[in-house]
């Protein structure tokens, strides 16, 4: 038994969603409360089907599931390594929080909303833990079919907008994602990311350029999805336009892209000769800009949900530097920091709903309202802003200063520095600004809005937001057990040999056929 | 032939582009259908162009063509497919909801604004 389950504990993270997706959808009439349990079951699984995945792949060198025992280059391979684990276990805590947080009411809002939302939990383990480059695309059109209904849910004239220009965007990248696959496929002959890797070693110097344009275009899509600058204007509609356990969920979604880059840049591409300057300084400004534009919007939103949209775009910029500047350090640096700022925005949209379901018809606008707010959502709106403006002790300050101490050597260290910097202190002053609106600003009698009828959250809700963000108090606490992880990931990342050899463990057997 | 494909796949790209562009949401979705048909099709040309060839060993056979091609194509069918349904309910919604097919958000915000101060 168990070593059925250290065998299979690759694809466990992706079935075991697609099995309860496929139970709920068969379940959609019954009573909410039977398909909250088999949801609730299959999230409790997934949690403990990550946690083993990452136990496992701590000790183990990259595990690769080859479906249905086609060979590597020629089936479908998933592989398991430190950093999918990480993303895997990242996915299930979130999905577990933004499940219980919907399970107050959210999910009656309708018929299938525990089919999709396993759906989307299918996508993103399944984009975390490919080892071909098609598949990420099919997992990535998982996700973002299952995030395009997500973001309809509960409905709405904002929702059906905002969700028509997220949906024509991400075809479009999709689009551009295949064109870099057709190219990949006419000129290595494969789609297995461990051979495009082998390939690139040896491509000749007239496929060379297309190869460089494939690349090219594939890290396009990726920054698409990670919301670099010039392509992160849709992020602040769509995840402000979400509901608060969707927008929770979606937190994770920027950083798939990240990690999809990073995989594809250190893995294939980063190592071989051809393309190895395709990411470079570049990206370091497109990211530096993200963080500008995303502190400027901060600074300039008039709600709550929209300002948590654009710190998730600041924190997805602070993350894009991993790849250009490519050193073991700083990648290791980066993944703590995307591990807390996913749960401390994951954390702070479920606040940002129970704080708009406290004040009434004001919601979540930042403007005076009358409320009677329990103290503990004005506590918890302090810690989460204080992480994510990165004051000591929390979380972000953590990230932020092993992220700066790294980088203190690269080339554009003074730019990095002086840009995350004033990005902190904007932060801090529009957080400051949006608490002291949302908590202590009393209206005159003539503008005020009805007040909330309800007042108490109902405890699922409040569990999940304050689950949230014990985890993030206690990424303080157990900060250097995961920085450890965090390095042994990076090293990890950092020899793709590995990574190759578990998948393609003999290269010079595979039989190819040469085509004209 | 290959000039062919070339220029069939260039063309409908371009008028995928272009009606992309457009500011209504029907024009919209037209434009990423034929992009997704030029997509398709240079997905298939990625396996070189074989004629009268099998995909599948046979023992008459003398050369194949790449199978592999013609099964990304089916999933992106598939996958576009789904995509198109799904944004054309979409497009739908927001045209029953507001009145209008702007694409634009802002300018429809606004006007819906000011249709629920009039009403």
């Amino acid at each position: 038994m168990t070593s059925f389950l250290v065998m299979h504990s690759a694809i466990l993270p992706v079935l075991i969603p697609f099995v309860s997706s496929i139970v709920l959808l068969l379940a959609a009439g019954r009573h909410p409360s039977m398909q909250r349990g088999i949801a609730a079951v299959s999230t409790l699984l997934l949690l403990a089907a990550s946690a083993h995945l990452l136990w496992l792949t701590d000790h183990l060198p990259p595990i690769a599931y080859a479906l249905g025992e086609w060979q590597p280059p020629f089936g479908i391979v998933l592989v398991a390594d430190r950093l999918a684990a990480l993303g895997v276990m990242l996915s299930a805590i979130l999905g577990a929080a933004a499940l219980l947080y919907a399970s107050a009411g959210f999910d009656r809002k309708g018929r299938h909303f525990h089919a999709i939302f396993q759906l989307q939990l299918v996508g993103i383990n399944g984009a975390f833990l490919t080892g071909d480059v098609f598949n990420l695309f099919v997992f990535f059109e998982v996700m973002l079919l299952a995030s395009y209904i997500l973001l309809a849910h509960g409905g709405g004239l904002d929702k059906s907008r905002s969700g028509f220009a997220y949906v024509t965007l991400n075809l479009a990248g999709s689009a551009v994602f295949l064109i870099a696959l057709g190219l990949i496929y006419g000129t290595l002959g494969t789609l297995n990311l461990a051979d495009i890797a082998i390939q690139l070693q040896t491509v000749s110097s007239d496929q060379a350029a297309l190869v460089r344009l494939a690349g090219a275009l594939l890290f396009t899509v990726f920054l698409l999805k990670a919301a670099v600058l010039p392509l992160s204007f849709w992020l602040p509609h769509a995840y402000a336009a979400a509901g608060a356990p969707v927008a929770a969920l979606f937190a994770i979604m920027t950083k798939v892209g990240i990690v999809a880059l990073l995989r594809v840049e250190t893995i294939a591409f980063g190592p071989a000769a051809a393309t190895a300057d395709l990411v470079g300084d570049w990206l370091v400004i497109a990211a530096l800009a993200t963080i500008a534009v995303a502190a400027l919007g901060v600074l300039a939103a008039k709600r709550l949900q929209t300002l948590i949209a654009w710190l998730v775009l600041s924190s997805a910029g602070v993350l894009l530097l991993l790849a250009p500047l490519g050193e073991r350090e700083i990648t290791a640096a980066g993944l703590y920091y995307l591990v807390q700022s996913a749960i401390a925005g994951a954390a702070f949209f479920l606040l940002s709903g129970l704080i708009s379901d406290a004040r009434g018809a004001a919601a979540d606008h930042l403007s005076a309202a009358r409320s009677n707010m329990p103290v503990r959502l004005k506590l918890g709106f302090l810690l989460l802003a204080a992480t994510a403006a990165g004051l000591p002790p929390f979380s972000g300050f953590i990230g932020k200063l092993m992220l700066l101490s790294s980088v203190s050597d690269a080339s554009m260290a003074a730019a990095i520095w002086t840009v995350i910097l004033i990005a902190g202190l904007l932060t801090t002053v529009a957080l400051a600004k949006a608490g002291s609106r949302l908590f202590w600003e009393t209206p005159s009698e003539a503008e005020a809005l009805p007040p909330a009828t309800q007042t108490a959250a109902h405890w699922r809700q409040t569990a999940a937001c304050f689950g949230l963000m014990t985890i993030a108090v206690l990424l303080v606490v157990l900060a250097r057990p995961l920085s450890d992880f965090c390095q042994r990931t990076a090293m990890q990342l950092h020899e793709p040999a590995d990574y190759i050899h578990a998948v393609i463990p003999q290269p010079e057997t595979v039989n190819r056929v040469n085509r004209p | 032939m290959e000039a062919m494909l070339a220029i069939a796949i260039g063309l409908l790209s371009s008028c995928g582009v272009y009606l992309m562009l457009r500011a209504r949401t029907f024009p919209v979705i037209l434009g990423l259908t034929l992009l997704s048909y030029a997509v398709n099709l240079f997905l298939f040309a990625s396996g070189r162009l074989t004629i009268n060839a099998p995909p599948i060993i046979s023992a008459e056979a003398s050369h194949y063509t790449d199978p592999i091609p013609q099964a990304l194509v089916l999933t992106a069918i598939v996958i576009g497919f789904g995509m198109t349904a799904y944004i054309v309910t979409l497009a739908l919604r927001g045209l029953s909801e507001s009145g209008d097919d702007h694409v634009d958000m802002a300018i429809e915000s606004t006007e819906a604004g000011k249709k629920g101060e009039a009403s």
